[in-house]
């Protein structure tokens, strides 16, 4: 489609008089992935939310599949929402809906996206099997683990074929092997329907993936597109949020090589160095 | 003090917000019939035991606390007309409206409190339902279906009740207290004793919803509204009480 998918002009929001965006400007192209790193409270999740306009911006304007949002009324935005997949921190499943209805949700209740019944169940079976959970349909989310659920929720977010899909720490609180498993998923769905993505974590691994995994048709699994050391072009652009602002944005290898303390914490997972006495460390840093 | 009173009048004021939206809702499609008979369920028929049982209570209390007064009178055989009038106009619809604030506004904020910290009602609005459509909407109408007929149960089982003691204990022929306590009834009394259980359950249950839809800061967030709905719930029934009860009694 011409223009970017999803585009932010100068968009603030302040809650309760603190300012948790400030001035944020974004592009997301057809075809990109984009890795929101920040601390918690840096505004990753009120970016996602703004990007569908479940909250409104204070200043600014949001365009999204080449609609201005920003004004929208709850009805008109519906239409737009159904092209737009989203997985919750915490997975947001219905606990009063099995798996099978918490996937269909979308199916049955956007007019957009209106099926038969047997169309559904069968899509919601192939969302299913896609995420290898097509045996659970018939549990409730309280029956599952915290992995299962997050693997529903993207089964739920992408059920629809969504043009973009909103990941909203997919990994957090996982295990690493469980965390690596929902890292795949979303790398295969990036890349067998072509989903245009948007990856908010505070786990610089889970950008890393993104950035270097593809599908290999060959083997039927998620495998590291180029060897360890070198960066794949995979379109993936990394943000660094900070108390509301972006601080950061680039490549992997920029943002790899960047001396911004904070920015450089995401990549080698601690703060920076404290600096002796002796200032032997090199260049002192101000944070 | 503008400060003190500005976070209150803002609640009202998105309280009137969330109501005005709901109320124009209940005839807007799509209807969601099956969260309709669930809520209906779950609050009238989960609440009748307990309304029953309170109801005849009532009653019972009525009449031993009415024929002592009664007696010095000797007018034991009015025993019927007292209780029914105040049963039926007063406490059948405020007693019934206080248990369905702890039982229901309890409920509904807690649950869609739940909902709202899980994120939950969040995802509803991205996957194409409108949240006051589909959980707000439900509950109203069960709630202002339900409450009255739980009220007039409560009515019942209450002057059951009351012949119970009115026929042991006072001494009262079962005709006599039935007759007296039918015949005092006046439509006006009627009236007011389903309309108040009608505005009662609207207020109810949209305090319920209001403040779970308006939940933040987790489950600590859960409990508080849980608290605030009852509470608020509770007020609010007595202030309508005397409201209805006024335009009532200067109608007569």
């Amino acid at each position: 489609m011409p223009g970017p998918i999803l585009k932010f002009e100068n968009v603030s929001l302040s809650y309760d008089g603190k300012l948790v965006l400030d001035k944020i400007n974004l592009t997301v192209n057809a075809g990109d992935t984009f890795i929101l790193l920040g601390a918690a409270g840096s505004g990753k999740t009120v970016l996602l939310k703004l990007a569908m306009s479940l909250i409104q911006a204070d200043t600014g304007r949001i365009e999204l599949l080449g609609h201005d949002i920003t004004h929208l009324k709850e009805t008109e935005l519906f239409g737009i929402r159904s092209e737009v997949g989203v997985l919750f921190q915490e997975g947001g499943l219905f606990d009063s809906l099995n798996i099978a209805d918490n996937v269909a949700y979308p199916l049955r209740n956007q007019k957009k996206l209106a099926a038969p019944e047997d169309e559904i169940a069968a899509r919601v079976q192939e969302s299913l099997d896609f995420v290898e959970l097509g045996h659970t349909l018939d549990k409730f989310p309280s029956e599952l683990s915290g992995g299962m659920r997050r693997r529903v929720g993207i089964a739920r977010a992408n059920v629809t074929n969504p043009k973009i899909s909103l990941y909203d720490s997919p990994t957090a609180g996982l295990d690493p092997i469980t965390a690596h498993t929902i890292m795949s998923l979303i790398v295969k769905q990036r890349e067998l329907r072509k989903t245009t993505t948007i990856l908010a974590t505070h786990r610089y691994q889970d950008g890393a993936m993104a950035a270097n995994y593809h599908w290999d048709d060959a083997i039927h699994d998620v495998v590291r597109a180029v060897p360890y050391g070198t960066y794949a072009a995979l379109d993936t652009t990394f943000i660094v949020m900070n108390e509301g602002r972006i601080v950061f944005s680039g490549t992997q290898q920029q943002l790899e090589t960047s001396r911004d303390p904070y920015v450089s914490q995401f990549v080698l997972h601690q703060p920076p160095p404290k600096i002796g006495p002796s200032g032997d460390r090199g260049q002192q840093l101000s944070v | 003090m503008l400060d003190y009173l500005k976070s209150p009048v803002q609640s009202f004021q998105d309280f009137l917000y969330l109501a005005a939206r709901s109320i124009r809702n209940v005839t807007k499609p799509p209807i969601y019939w099956k969260d309709i008979l669930m809520q209906m369920d779950s609050i009238g028929v989960g609440s009748l035991p307990i309304v029953a049982l309170i109801g005849a209570f009532s009653g019972i209390v009525m009449t031993l606390q009415m024929s002592r007064a009664l007696a010095t009178y000797g007018a034991t055989s009015q025993t019927g007309q007292v209780v029914s009038i105040s049963i039926v106009r007063e406490l059948g619809p405020v007693l019934t409206a206080l248990l369905i604030a702890g039982r229901n506004a309890s409920g509904i904020a807690s649950e869609l409190g739940s909902m709202k910290v899980t994120e939950q009602i969040d995802a509803m609005r991205a996957l194409g339902t409108d949240p006051i459509q589909k959980l707000i909407v439900p509950r109203l109408i069960a709630t202002a279906f339900m409450q009255p007929l739980l009220t007039a149960i409560a009515d019942f089982v209450g002057l059951l009740g009351g012949l119970i003691i009115a026929v042991t204990v006072i001494g009262n022929t079962a005709n006599q207290y039935w007759s007296s306590a039918i015949d005092i009834l006046a439509i006006n009394d009627m009236v007011q004793g389903l309309m108040k259980p009608f505005v009662f359950a609207i207020v109810i249950s949209l305090v319920g919803c209001f403040y779970g839809m308006r939940t933040s800061g987790g489950t600590q967030g859960v409990g508080l509204s849980t608290t605030k709905a009852v509470v608020v719930s509770s007020v609010w029934v007595f202030v309508i009480d005397v409201l209805i009860t006024q335009i009532f009694v200067s109608l007569t």
